[in-house]
């Protein structure tokens, strides 16, 4: 994920003018973020997916308004605030019955390209590293945090931990994962020097 | 909410760990929208999350022995020394017994001739109901059955009923040629002893006809008295 420092005036000017690499890079950002957030509030990959279209339809149509978008340092909140009204939205008109589709969640996003599924992998190939590295306890631990998804005050009563001891471990093997993956991008490796 | 206020409050690895009230997590959302390096760390934590659970999910549980289900036992367990031995002693104390107690007295009741209770049961007649035999618990008795000669029947079929009119067998018997419409047909049929309680049996016989048929010839009772 490519990150500018700051959101400035030419930034949204650029956007505003539907410059194809900046209007590129907006979308790839936010939709990291706005799937982290959608995923802990929307059951189906489905929905996640059609809400976010929605978020990002509606802010390419404001952002061409008049009175629209003014404040580049702001479009963060923008962007968060739009995601909460369409979640607001969706939750509206969700059928009250309407139960996932296991099936349709296991089978592989088709949006992902094979450039993701290389991050992926490599990622992977990470996570393994700092899992194998850390003490035989504390990969039970995230095992029973993440995988199993057991009730935390439980864990911690098994393993005489706090909830705190749970932070800083995921602290410290997230700033792993980062350190790792910043130090050796995946990506396409090997280009020739012209 | 400022940076480092996130940062001072683990605010990120409280998200990914879902401890955040909805409140507090509304107000990191934004905060994080807004802030790239917030934004960086979720995004690598979020990856971090979801990796994991690929790789621990590959990971095989060792599981203790204690914990497995119990699994079935394969035929020849049968012939474990610690389960065969007792049995094949228990089938040696069986075989000596019969051939020492029960086999001799089965021979000795088969080879000397003794008397049987027995009635007639006159088939098809009105009025001739009511012959008793008194038998013993478990004593078997003889039946002499008198069945009306009729033309036409190439077998005859009894069949026996208990006082609940609960059919207990059937037997095949033979047609004998008449020599006269008045003559009956007689036949001692010995019933084995078995555990019956007193009342009244009833025997209906049927004939079988050329075309595979059969028809009631008759029924008479009998009251067994057990004594």
């Amino acid at each position: 994920m490519e990150f500018y420092d700051e959101f400035d005036d030419d930034y949204l000017e650029r956007l505003r003018r539907e410059d194809y690499w900046t209007q590129k890079h907006f979308v790839a950002y936010f939709s990291k973020l706005l799937h982290i957030k959608l995923k802990s509030r929307l059951r189906s990959r489905q929905d996640v997916e059609d809400v976010q279209q929605i978020i990002f339809a509606r802010f390419f149509h404001n952002l061409r308004k008049e009175n629209g978008i003014r404040d580049a340092k702001c479009l963060g909140s923008y962007v968060n605030s739009i995601c909460n009204n369409v979640l607001l939205e969706h939750y509206r008109q969700r059928v009250p019955d309407q139960i996932d589709d296991p099936i349709a969640n296991s089978i592989p996003d088709p949006s992902r390209n094979a450039l993701d599924t290389v991050v992926d992998e490599e990622a992977k190939r990470i996570v393994r590293e700092i899992l194998e590295s850390l003490p035989e306890r504390d990969q039970r631990i995230l095992r029973e945090i993440f995988l199993e998804e057991r009730d935390k005050d439980e864990i911690c009563k098994d393993y005489g931990v706090s909830r705190n001891y749970l932070r800083v471990l995921v602290l410290r093997a997230k700033n792993k994962f980062r350190e790792k993956m910043l130090q050796d991008p995946p990506g396409p490796k090997g280009k020739a020097a012209d | 909410m400022e940076h480092e206020e996130a940062v001072r409050l683990q605010m990120t690895e409280q998200y990914l760990l879902d401890e955040l009230s909805p409140e507090a997590r509304e107000e990191f959302e934004e905060h994080y929208f807004d802030c790239h390096e917030c934004a960086v760390d979720v995004g690598a934590g979020a990856a971090f999350v979801e990796q994991s659970k690929i790789v621990l999910a590959e990971r095989e549980e060792p599981v203790l022995a204690s914990q497995l289900p119990p699994q079935p036992s394969p035929w020849w367990a049968w012939f474990r020394p610690a389960l065969v031995l007792p049995v094949l002693a228990m089938l040696l104390a069986v075989v000596t017994y019969q051939n020492l107690v029960s086999v001799p007295r089965l021979l000795e009741a088969a080879n000397h001739p003794r008397e049987l209770p027995w009635t007639t049961v006159n088939i098809g007649t009105l009025g001739s109901d009511g012959a008793v035999i008194p038998v013993r618990s478990g004593e078997g008795f003889v039946l002499l059955l008198r069945i009306p000669l009729q033309r036409g029947y190439t077998s005859y079929t009894a069949d026996l009923y208990d006082p609940n009119q609960i059919l207990e067998w059937t037997i095949t018997l033979p047609v004998t040629m008449a020599r006269d419409a008045s003559a009956r047909d007689q036949r001692a049929v010995q019933v084995p002893g078995a555990k019956r309680k007193s009342g009244t049996y009833s025997v209906v016989v049927r004939g079988a006809t050329e075309g595979g048929g059969s028809e009631e010839v008759g029924r008479g009772s009998f009251e067994l008295q057990v004594q």
